[in-house]
């Protein structure tokens, strides 16, 4: 017979007694091993995900510090640079006004400068051509122009009208001229003025060498000039046109 | 050495004792070799399981073994595989050691014999109504016997019957059969032919234990999915009367 039943039965026990032992060393303890490395490779992940969230809002926090510290920087260096900008303006404001200072300051100098040259070159032509004219009137009509001067003065004064005396005189009449009177120049003035003006008392005469070839008289806050100063300042304006047209001209290389 | 020779169908055959009705055969020695190789090769590579990344190649195998059972049963029943592991296990690794065993000269599996087939389809058979009336209770298990229809019963339990009848010839005509192929074509052609069928009847010894454990868990899931069935067909028919 091909089936022996105690074998069957016996076999039966000895494969539920495998089946104990096999669950015992086996598949249970396999199974607690795989669980528990899943749970551990689990764990890890969660941790990781954790660690990387944390990653991430660190990361975050660090942008967000960055971009403030940027946006600081960026303020900072807007407000550098305005205050820079206006400095600068400033600065340049103060210079340029230090510039237009100095400029004017140059200026009026240069103004006194030539005001005091033509004033002395005024005085020099004047001395100048006082020489010349009192020397070509020696030569050629055997007169002096001093004596010419005070005969222009003299017909000047009597020319004069009554408004233009004075009325009353209270100070001592003054005739002051660029060069010494002779007495007989200085008793010919006081006779004029004594025709033109009753009760007049002496007359002080003196010498003021900025006159060079004039004649002032004053009295009773009136005054009465005769002097080559005229032609001399004709001939200061025509030099001052001069020089002012060729600061004018265009420079030609 | 050889404990058979040719005219021998059955390990049964070859008895070392014998008290009364008591007898211990080659099967149950060699039923007792392949378990002390299970349970001791199992405690000598799970004493120190890792739980760790880096595993022993030992414990890979047994791991790769024991989750790939766990997908065929799940896959096969639809439902967790833990409770059905052990049992399932235990029947595909002893099957499966016992017809790889077969390599070692001398070696008669304990599959070739009937008694041990038998009482592996025994406990299939036993099994199957542990597992449905755990699952759904005594009531809802003997109610599928009659379905659809009270006169369904006897051929439901002819049916339970004939398939734990074919479960075991199966195996044991498949690993007798090549056993004795093997031992034939050895005393005709002894040369490079029997290491060829030798192989082949590894495989063939695999895929039978691989057919065994997965028939026994087609019954199993047939055992707890059945009774579903019923449940969902006793509510619809109240749906439609209400």
């Amino acid at each position: 017979m091909l089936i022996d039943w105690f074998t069957v039965g016996a076999q039966v026990i000895n494969f539920l007694i495998l089946l104990v032992l096999l669950k015992i060393f086996l598949f249970d303890r396999i199974k607690q091993a795989m669980d528990q490395r899943e749970n551990n490779i689990k764990e890890r992940f969660d941790k990781a995900k954790e660690q990387e969230a944390k990653a991430k809002e660190s990361r975050e926090s660090f942008e967000k510090k960055t971009q403030s510290l940027q946006d600081e920087w960026d303020a900072r260096l807007k407000e550098a640079d305005k205050e820079a900008k206006e400095r600068r303006e400033s600065l340049i404001k103060e210079a340029r006004d230090e510039a237009d200072g100095l400029k004017k300051k140059w200026q009026n100098a240069l103004e006194q400068e030539k005001a005091s040259f033509f004033d002395r070159f005024k005085k020099q032509a004047a001395r100048l051509i006082f020489d010349t004219v009192e020397k070509t009137l020696s030569h050629l009509a055997d007169t002096r122009a001093q004596d010419q001067a005070v005969k222009k003065f003299l017909s000047r004064f009597e020319e004069l009208d009554k408004d233009d005396l004075p009325r009353k005189i209270e100070t001592q009449p003054r005739v002051s001229t660029g060069f010494e009177l002779s007495e007989s120049q200085q008793k010919s003035i006081q006779k004029a003025v004594s025709q033109k003006i009753a009760d007049l008392e002496n007359i002080a005469f003196d010498v003021r060498p900025e006159l060079v070839f004039g004649i002032t008289f004053t009295a009773g806050g009136k005054k009465m000039t005769w002097h080559a100063h005229d032609y001399v300042s004709a001939l200061e304006k025509q030099i001052n046109q001069a020089i002012e047209s060729k600061d004018h001209e265009p420079q030609k290389q | 050495m050889n404990f058979m020779d040719i005219k021998q169908i059955s390990p049964d055959q070859v008895v070392f004792f014998q008290y009364h009705f008591i007898t211990l055969n080659l099967t149950i020695v060699f039923t007792w070799v392949v378990m002390a190789l299970l349970v001791i090769g199992s405690w000598l590579v799970t004493r120190r399981l890792s739980t760790e990344q880096k595993i022993s190649s030992w414990q890979n195998i047994l791991e790769i073994l024991v989750s790939g059972i766990q997908d065929q049963i799940s896959e096969i029943s639809r439902q967790k595989a833990k409770r059905y592991t052990p049992f399932i296990g235990t029947l595909f690794v002893f099957i499966a050691a016992c017809n790889l065993l077969t390599v070692v000269p001398g070696y008669e599996s304990p599959t070739a014999s009937l008694s041990t087939t038998a009482a592996l389809a025994i406990c299939v058979f036993i099994s199957v109504p542990l597992f449905g009336i755990a699952k759904k209770g005594l009531g809802s298990y003997l109610k599928q016997y009659i379905q659809p229809t009270v006169f369904m019963l006897p051929f439901n339990i002819m049916g339970e019957l004939s398939r734990t009848l074919a479960l075991a010839v199966r195996l044991f005509g498949n690993i007798m059969s090549g056993s004795k192929i093997v031992a034939i074509l050895l005393a005709i052609i002894p040369f490079v032919f029997p290491v060829i069928l030798q192989l082949l009847g590894l495989l063939t010894g695999l895929i039978q234990a691989y057919i065994f454990a997965v028939l026994a868990m087609v019954y199993i899931a047939s055992a707890t999915q059945v009774q579903e069935h019923s449940d969902t067909k006793t509510d619809t028919k109240k749906d439609n009367n209400q």
